[in-house]
């Protein structure tokens, strides 16, 4: 096996803050903030990083990194593997959704509103860096308010089925929520998220909705849009404090710094970004991501933004940044297994082994799998 | 530097701090345990497996460990970490070594996508891949384990693991599982056999475990080309029959038993078809593995080839 | 599943089929449904003629028929439409909208 440990071992990168317990702070932050030094990590750190990122279900993102640099034949070959994986499954889940979306523009044709992608869907079609490597189970729409009977039946005419939901998850959504209960069709795995707005309506922030369909940007020789760029970094924002899906919150954090990252080209870009989250009123969600991704991942933002955008009460902020470092960051409990709960992922292995016919497993895994993620 | 080739006491010692990291092919493992049964099991059943030096990349990584506190006294139990994070139901202490078979199979199953995995036996003669897939019960181990000591080479009991790329089979020789009247089977018919431990009382009866012949572990880089799939179904009072299968039917079946074909996409199908273009396949039922065995070796021999097409 | 006889039937729209065939045997992956179709060569013939347009039963039969060369019959009738069931079930096709 190669070694590269006469190499000059990592530092946390510029402008990034020390941990505050003083340990060790995780290299998938590390290698996300400066893929640049991913070819001269050493055999060690990329067994360390290899764990962490198919931990945080990153893997895919850091084979795309290291793809992006041409550098995967500058890396231990024990490593190639893990990110071939990686990058297979990714590449199918991308085939997948980019299909899913060509039928539901198919079940939709003949109307004329606009179909914007939120979230993955969108940084993939847009051909966002923050799409590369990047898994996703499922498609998020956003269409006008006044359609969202018609979306629904032509999705349903069409061969979607409503996830199979509890009774009590059918009135909230009915009721209350910004979007249709979760769909899928019938033959095909991939969940479709129809929403309306990016909050729901009964939350404390409430963002217009017509006036993020007003800014989306068409994809070219399409009726599929995307969300300003603005928009784009305000919902991620928002979704990642409120969606309480804690193991999804460091990709949501990912998504932000590659967005930033790209949109910072714009010079006229964060004025726009700041003025859009007071008129929509989500100056604090844009804060703390602001925060978060300078802190954690080092995003390069200018001077006193934060400031210009909110500054929550100090107790509120210290809590916070508490919360954040110990949800986001995944840590590998090798120390001790502190009472780790039997989580729903737990498998009695013995019985998948012996008596799960290879076929069913496969698909028990994979809806696992996925459904670690789809679950909300 | 193998596993055999360590004294004993540094082998235990090792393996309970900081680990023991294997090279076992395509995968590196490590395996951490305390438990004393379990380490000299570990020890003969990998005995000739190199040893990785500590702090290199690890693909998985296995503890397995006995539960805290007075549980520990009362039907002892054994549960298995991956990661350092518990994902398995703990089993009876004395299922210590199935248990470390089953989780590393899980562990591949559920994370090695940069191969097509299908559940199957794999052999090996003059480069010349035979796949035996197989539910547990078809009589898949004992076949392999028959083979294996009968001038085939064995690729893996569990796993044949396709290169997207060309099809080839990687080679991942591991102990093989051998359940029941198996074992005294194997243990009658090839007396060099290297068995470990027989452990009474699973729900399958009697389990023993199979070291990988010596020449299987020391060519574990060796990858082989497809040629050959059969099914094989025990059937008491028998005779051993080979019967063509067409290669449709084939191909159906296999992709049956693989663990993510249908998660590869297009890659997946493609590598599955390409590795039935080059195949002969069958479906085969026998008792006695002295009348399965002459059919085998009689499928290497030229004449025997199906002819293209038909 | 009850469709009424005289139903003409397309692939299903949205399926992502790879085909592979052997000898006269096919088997069929819909990547995007994850599902995977044995088809024999009647089975075979039949996917093939509604991929190149929808059809309904009698004049799916006629088309066999001739591609086989065998007078249609109603044995033949039973058979394809059994076909076209298990097609159905499999979702490889739908009826298509009229």
């Amino acid at each position: 096996m190669r070694s590269h440990s006469s190499k000059p071992s990592w530092r946390p990168p510029r402008g990034v803050s020390r941990d505050r317990s003083g340990r060790a702070r995780p290299l998938l932050l590390q290698a996300l903030a400066e893929p640049e030094r991913l070819p001269s990590l050493s055999a060690a750190g990329w067994d360390r990083l290899l764990r962490e990122a198919r931990r945080a279900e990153m893997l895919g993102r850091i084979a795309a990194l290291v793809a992006g640099l041409g550098a995967l034949d500058r890396i231990p070959t024990p490593a190639r593997d893990p990110l071939e994986a990686a990058r297979l499954i990714v590449e199918q889940q991308q085939r997948l959704i980019r299909w899913e979306i060509t039928r539901i523009l198919h079940a939709l044709a003949g109307s004329d509103f606009p179909i914007v992608l939120l979230k993955g869907a969108a940084y993939l079609l847009a051909e966002l860096p923050a799409g590369r490597g990047r898994l996703f189970a499922d498609v998020d729409i956003m269409v006008p308010a006044e359609q969202l009977v018609q979306v629904e039946e032509r999705l349903l005419q069409a061969g979607w089925e409503f996830v199979t939901l509890d009774r009590y998850d059918e009135r909230y959504y009915r009721s209350w929520s910004h979007e249709l209960m979760p769909m899928r069709h019938r033959h095909r795995g991939i969940v479709v998220d129809v929403h309306h707005n990016i909050l729901p309506p009964v939350g404390r922030l409430l963002a217009d909705a017509r006036l993020l369909l007003e800014a989306a940007r068409p994809l070219p020789g399409s009726r599929l849009a995307v969300l300003a760029p603005p928009d784009m970094i305000l919902h991620s924002a928002v979704h990642m404090f409120q969606s309480g899906e804690l193991h999804s919150a460091l990709r949501d954090l990912t998504d932000l710094d590659a967005l930033l990252r790209h949109f910072a080209r714009d010079p006229g870009f964060f004025d726009a970004l700041v003025a859009r989250a007071h008129a929509l009123g989500l100056a604090r969600p844009l804060f703390y991501a602001l925060r978060n991704t300078r802190r954690l991942l080092g995003t390069p933002t200018p001077e006193g933004l934060e400031r210009r955008v909110d500054i929550p009460p100090r107790p509120v902020r210290a809590l916070m940044d508490y919360l954040v470092s110990r949800a986001m960051v995944p840590r590998l409990p090798d120390a001790t297994p502190r009472g780790v709960t039997l989580s729903r992922w737990a498998l009695h292995v013995r019985y998948q082994w012996q008596r799960m016919p290879a076929r069913l497993l496969a698909r028990h895994l994979l809806h696992k799998a996925l459904s670690r993620r789809a679950a909300r | 530097m193998t596993v055999g080739e360590l004294a004993r006491d540094e082998f235990l010692a090792r393996l309970e701090h900081p680990g023991i990291s294997l090279d076992t092919g395509p995968f590196l493992i490590r395996i951490k345990t305390a438990i004393g049964e379990l380490a000299d099991e570990v020890r003969f059943l990998y005995g000739e497996f190199p040893v990785l030096p500590d702090g290199g990349i690890t693909h998985f990584r296995l503890e397995l460990r006995r539960p805290a506190g007075l549980r520990r006294w009362w039907r002892p139990q054994v549960f298995s970490l991956f990661d350092g994070e518990r994902r398995f139901e703990p089993m009876p202490l004395a299922l210590a070594i199935p248990t470390l078979e089953w989780s590393l199979n899980w562990c591949v199953a559920a994370n090695a996508h940069h191969h097509v995995m299908v559940h199957s036996a794999v052999l090996e003669r003059d480069g010349r891949a035979l796949l035996l897939p197989g539910t547990p019960g078809a009589g898949k181990s004992t076949l392999c384990a028959a083979l294996a000591h009968r001038g085939w080479r064995l690729l893996s009991d569990e796993f044949a693991l396709l290169r997207p790329a060309d099809s080839q089979l990687v080679s991942w020789p591991r102990p093989i599982s051998l359940k029941g009247p198996s074992i005294d089977l194997i243990r009658a018919f090839a007396p060099d056999a290297r068995l470990g431990r027989t452990i009474p009382g699973t729900p399958k009866g009697p389990v023993a475990h199979l070291r990988p012949p010596s020449a299987s572990v020391q060519r574990a880089r060796d990858r082989a080309e497809p040629a050959w799939v059969v099914f094989p179904t025990y059937r008491a009072g028998e005779p051993a029959r080979l019967t063509p299968l067409s290669r449709a039917r084939a191909f159906y079946r296999l992709a049956q038993f693989s663990f993510n074909y249908e998660l590869l996409g297009p890659p997946g199908f493609e590598t599955l078809s390409r590795a039935i273009d080059g195949c002969d396949t069958y479906d085969f039922t026998y008792s006695k593995l002295d009348d399965a065995l002459p059919l085998f070796q009689a499928l290497v021999a030229p004449s025997s080839r199906r002819v293209a097409g038909s | 599943m009850s469709v009424p006889t005289g139903t003409v039937w397309r692939v299903t729209e949205g399926s992502q089929l790879a085909w592979k065939s052997w000898d006269d045997e096919h088997v069929v992956f819909d990547y995007a449904a994850g599902s995977t179709h044995l088809l024999d060569a009647i089975a075979g013939e039949a996917l093939q003629a509604l991929a190149g347009s929808p059809a309904n039963l009698s004049s799916l039969v006629r088309s066999i028929a001739v591609s086989i060369g065998v007078e249609p019959d109603t044995a033949l009738e039973l058979r394809i439409q059994e076909t076209l069931d298990r097609f159905h079930d499999g979702g490889l096709i739908e009826p298509a909208l009229t």
